[in-house]
């Protein structure tokens, strides 16, 4: 007996030290295949129809979509990474948050839903993209017109609000904190000096570190299944909150920034400038998105729960001086939507509020091939 | 079970295996298992029900011995310990309350210590008045009909909202707040089996010679309390008793149990439990390829969740040199659906064959010998799998899903015959090529898939709309 407790026991640590080494193995030699595109592989647009919108959801379960930070899979699930028949074909893309994500409304429901219907029937057909992705910076903004331009846009349609431009929160939202190899190169192709570089951790890469990511990558394509089977891609409660109205205790600050301070100075307008300027092949057109103007309790104060009414008048005259320095064709439509049009958050759009705001887009692209007549292509 | 649950069971049975001696193995089941009933337990809304419901199932345990157990085994001073052990388990418990364990309202609410004095006396009078008829057939009866009542409740919606509405009044709670979801007795399902099968086979063999340190060990052992397999008493005792294999092999055999369980549960069966026919899915698809798809995912999902419970429970109580029957034998690569019933929740479907299936074919054919016989066949085949059906939960879903395998059973084994005497080969055509048997398999596993439907889904109209969508035009 004791013989036979010695001889398992000898086995037994062979065993364990064995399966120590291949599990120590397997689980650093993922830093170097976390490396590769593996969010490239996918089954959308081969198996089943690419999203409509960049995957995000909080409820899997319901949505059947997911939010996940591999961007190379975010794309491969778009439908924009499926091969255009007709290069021919006007390609707009829509960059903004959950506005134009289109949050509690249907895909076609949304501006690039509308959009993509109104401009479907055209001799020249223009396509529109929806790649709104519901999170408020305009770091992540670039980060996803970088991406956007492997697909060749003709025109690129970014909707801005002052809420994505404080330089200070550039940096913690969770898709940027995700990606700091990505945002590292975006800082130093596009020469943000207002941005510091965000340290890549090796052993964030560790296939035990990235168990949760690898597994959102292949829900992302089990829910591809679902989203093909039901068209759902976003959980539409029947009720919600609605935005907030009254302020019992308004605020005169925005951030950090009192009414005595320089607003300017606390913005990230670099990233703008320099997204625009480094990529001169394409058109940027830059949009103030609406807001709801609310005219409830301390309305005099806030225009809504975001804003501050001195700074959101101010950062409208500053962008406005800025385009204008740039030369980036602005258009500002803060004040399109009436307040009644707003669904659970102050920048969030009713399927009424998509439809006016689609009018005025169109009004945009319009003139947009106006100008730029000249051109074959349009 | 959660994995951090899955854990704590492989490593407490590896301590026992590596440092405890064998003769404390009956012990070590018996006092992990009791745990376990109250940690598996899920905290309830009404006020410690949590508490009550493995206490009842305790409490079961030990009067359902007094039954079975032979009467030279009652006064036994190894069972007097045994028993005043359990007793004082369930004591402590109750004291913690005065003496408040950190973290024990994670587990189980405790009630008034009052309570669990009153609830003692009464059990032992139970116990007493059932000690004064042992060897009576009403009790063993009366018992028998006791768990089936409390099953029927337990699985039926309406009894159990009804049952949740009574202890919400008799605690002073919200009766508005009453749902059938509270009344979750966990486990009951193969405890009342385990009980139910002690209790015909006692009767079988003039009572059982079984101490109730391993009786209990039986009833409610932790590896297999939640998913199952559903042993055999003698098996069991034959296992507690027998030599123990080589560690290493145990230990071997274990751990690739345990691998395969898991990957099987929680990286295939959970995956694809994403793409598995639900009731939101069943009104929300409308495309005939997709409602086939996740019709389909439903078979394989449903397997590897089993299979994958069942591989741990396997591997969890080798490591100990305990083996368990076999509950799964390639049941998808199935060609004919008697096989597949005969490689699906094996020892489910033994227990059916062994309880209902067996005696009462006997019954019909011996009392009604006018009755035809290919009818006695049909009809129960058709009520075996419609109690199995009903084992799940009483509901006209589970009765259909029942009926459905029933009739394919019967009219399986009708033209299997057919086409076996037309050939005059003697063999089923599955037997004579590997076309047909490919055939075979794909047909069986179709129809056993579309069965789901009826078992998947918590109405007729969302399982009739599957199959309109499935194959409509």
């Amino acid at each position: 007996m004791k013989n036979e407790i010695t001889r398992s026991t000898t086995s037994i640590k062979r065993i364990i030290i064995k399966t120590i080494l291949i599990i120590l193995i397997i689980n650093f030699g993922w830093i170097y295949f976390s490396k590769l595109p593996i969010g490239d592989v996918s089954l959308y647009n081969i198996v089943f129809d690419g999203r409509h919108r960049l995957p995000f959801g909080e409820n899997p379960k319901k949505s059947y979509n997911l939010s996940l930070y591999n961007l190379d899979a975010m794309f491969a699930s778009h439908e924009i990474n499926k091969k255009q028949a007709d290069i021919e074909d006007i390609h707009v893309v829509l960059i903004g948050d959950s506005s134009i994500w289109g949050f509690l409304q249907k895909p076609d429901n949304t501006l690039s839903g509308l959009l993509n219907k109104r401009f479907l029937e055209d001799d020249k057909k223009i396509v529109f993209h929806n790649l709104g992705y519901p999170s408020i910076s305009i770091l992540k903004d670039l980060m996803i017109v970088d991406r956007a331009l492997e697909y060749d846009p003709d025109l690129i349609l970014w909707f801005v609000t002052l809420e994505a431009l404080p330089k200070e929160k550039q940096l913690e939202i969770p898709i940027i904190e995700n990606n700091p190899g990505i945002v590292n190169s975006i800082v130093e192709k596009y020469e943000l000096s207002e941005i510091t570089l965000i340290e890549e951790k090796l052993i964030e890469n560790t296939l035990w570190n990235q168990r949760r990511n690898i597994s959102n990558l292949l829900n992302l394509q089990l829910y591809g299944i679902l989203w093909d089977a039901t068209g759902i891609d976003q959980e539409y409660p029947e009720k919600y909150n609605p935005a907030q109205r009254d302020f019992a205790k308004p605020s005169e600050q925005f951030y950090t920034v009192k009414p005595d301070d320089k607003l300017e100075d606390f913005l990230a307008l670099e990233i703008i400038k320099n997204g625009v300027e480094k990529n001169k092949g394409i058109d940027f057109i830059l949009i103030n998105e609406p807001i709801l103007i609310s005219e409830g309790v301390n309305s005099a104060v806030q225009y809504n729960y975001y804003y501050p009414r001195w700074a959101y008048d101010r950062y409208r005259f500053i962008m406005k001086e800025f385009t204008q320095n740039n030369n980036i064709q602005y258009y500002d439509l803060w004040d399109l939507i009436p307040e009644s049009e707003f669904t659970n958050s102050a920048i969030h759009f009713s399927e009424g509020a998509e439809k006016i705001l689609a009018n005025e887009i169109t009004k945009v692209i319009e003139e947009f091939i106006r100008q730029k007549g000249e051109n074959d292509k349009y | 079970m959660n994995l951090n649950q899955i854990l704590f069971f492989i490593s407490i049975s590896l301590l026992y295996r590596l440092f405890l001696k064998k003769r404390w193995l009956e012990w070590f089941i018996l006092l992990i298992s009791i745990a376990t009933i109250f940690w598996l337990q899920p905290i309830s809304t009404i006020r410690t029900l949590d508490f009550w419901f493995p206490t009842l199932s305790i409490s079961f345990g030990m009067v359902s011995w007094i039954i079975v157990s032979k009467k030279e085994e009652l006064n036994s001073r190894e069972n007097i310990i045994t028993f005043v052990s359990v007793i004082s388990f369930l004591l402590i418990i109750g004291i913690s309350r005065f003496v408040p364990i950190r973290g024990i309202y994670k587990f189980v609410s405790v009630p008034n210590f009052i309570h669990i004095l009153q609830f003692l006396i009464i059990l032992s009078f139970v116990i007493f008045t059932i000690r004064l008829f042992h060897g009576k057939e009403f009790i063993l009866w009366g018992m028998v009909g006791i768990l089936v009542f409390i099953f029927i409740i337990l699985k039926n919606d309406p009894l159990s909202y009804k049952l949740s509405t009574y202890f919400r009044q008799i605690n002073e709670q919200s009766i508005n707040l009453a749902s059938s979801d509270e009344i979750a007795w966990v486990g009951y399902s193969y405890i009342g089996f385990r009980i139910m099968h002690a209790l015909i086979e006692s009767k079988k063999r003039m009572g059982l010679d079984v101490s109730l340190r391993s009786y209990l060990g039986f009833l409610f052992y932790f590896p297999a309390f939640l998913a199952g397999p559903i042993d055999r008493i003698d098996h069991f005792q034959e296992e507690l008793l027998s030599d123990k294999k080589p560690l290493t092999e145990d230990l071997l055999n274990a751990g690739e149990l345990i691998a395969i369980g898991l990957f099987q549960k929680f990286i295939l069966a959970d995956s694809l439990a994403i793409i598995s026919i639900n009731e939101t899915l069943s009104a929300t698809i409308t495309s005939k390829y997709w409602m086939w798809v996740v019709v389909i995912v439903y078979a394989f999902r449903i397997y590897f969740d089993f299979n994958g419970y069942t591989n741990i429970a396997l591997g969890v109580s080798r490591i100990m040199g305990i083996q368990l029957p076999e509950n799964f034998n390639k049941p998808l690569l199935s060609p004919t659906l008697t096989i597949f019933w005969n490689s699906w929740h094996i020892t489910l479907t033994q227990w059916f064959r062994a309880y209902y299936f067996n005696p009462m074919t006997r019954f019909l054919r011996t009392k009604f010998r006018s009755l035809n016989s290919q009818f006695i066949m049909g009809f129960m085949q058709i009520t075996t799998m419609v109690l199995i059906g009903l084992w799940h939960g009483i509901s006209y879903n589970f009765i259909a899903w029942g009926v459905w395998n029933g009739i394919g059973l019967f009219l399986q084994n009708k033209i299997t015959g057919f086409i076996t005497r037309k050939t005059g080969s003697g063999k089923l055509l599955w037997q004579i090529s590997t076309i047909y048997k490919t055939f075979s398999i794909i047909l069986t596993f179709l129809y056993i898939s579309l069965g789901w439907v009826w078992f998947a889904l918590p109405t007729l109209d969302a399982s009739m709309r599957v199959f309109s969508v499935l194959f409509g035009k």
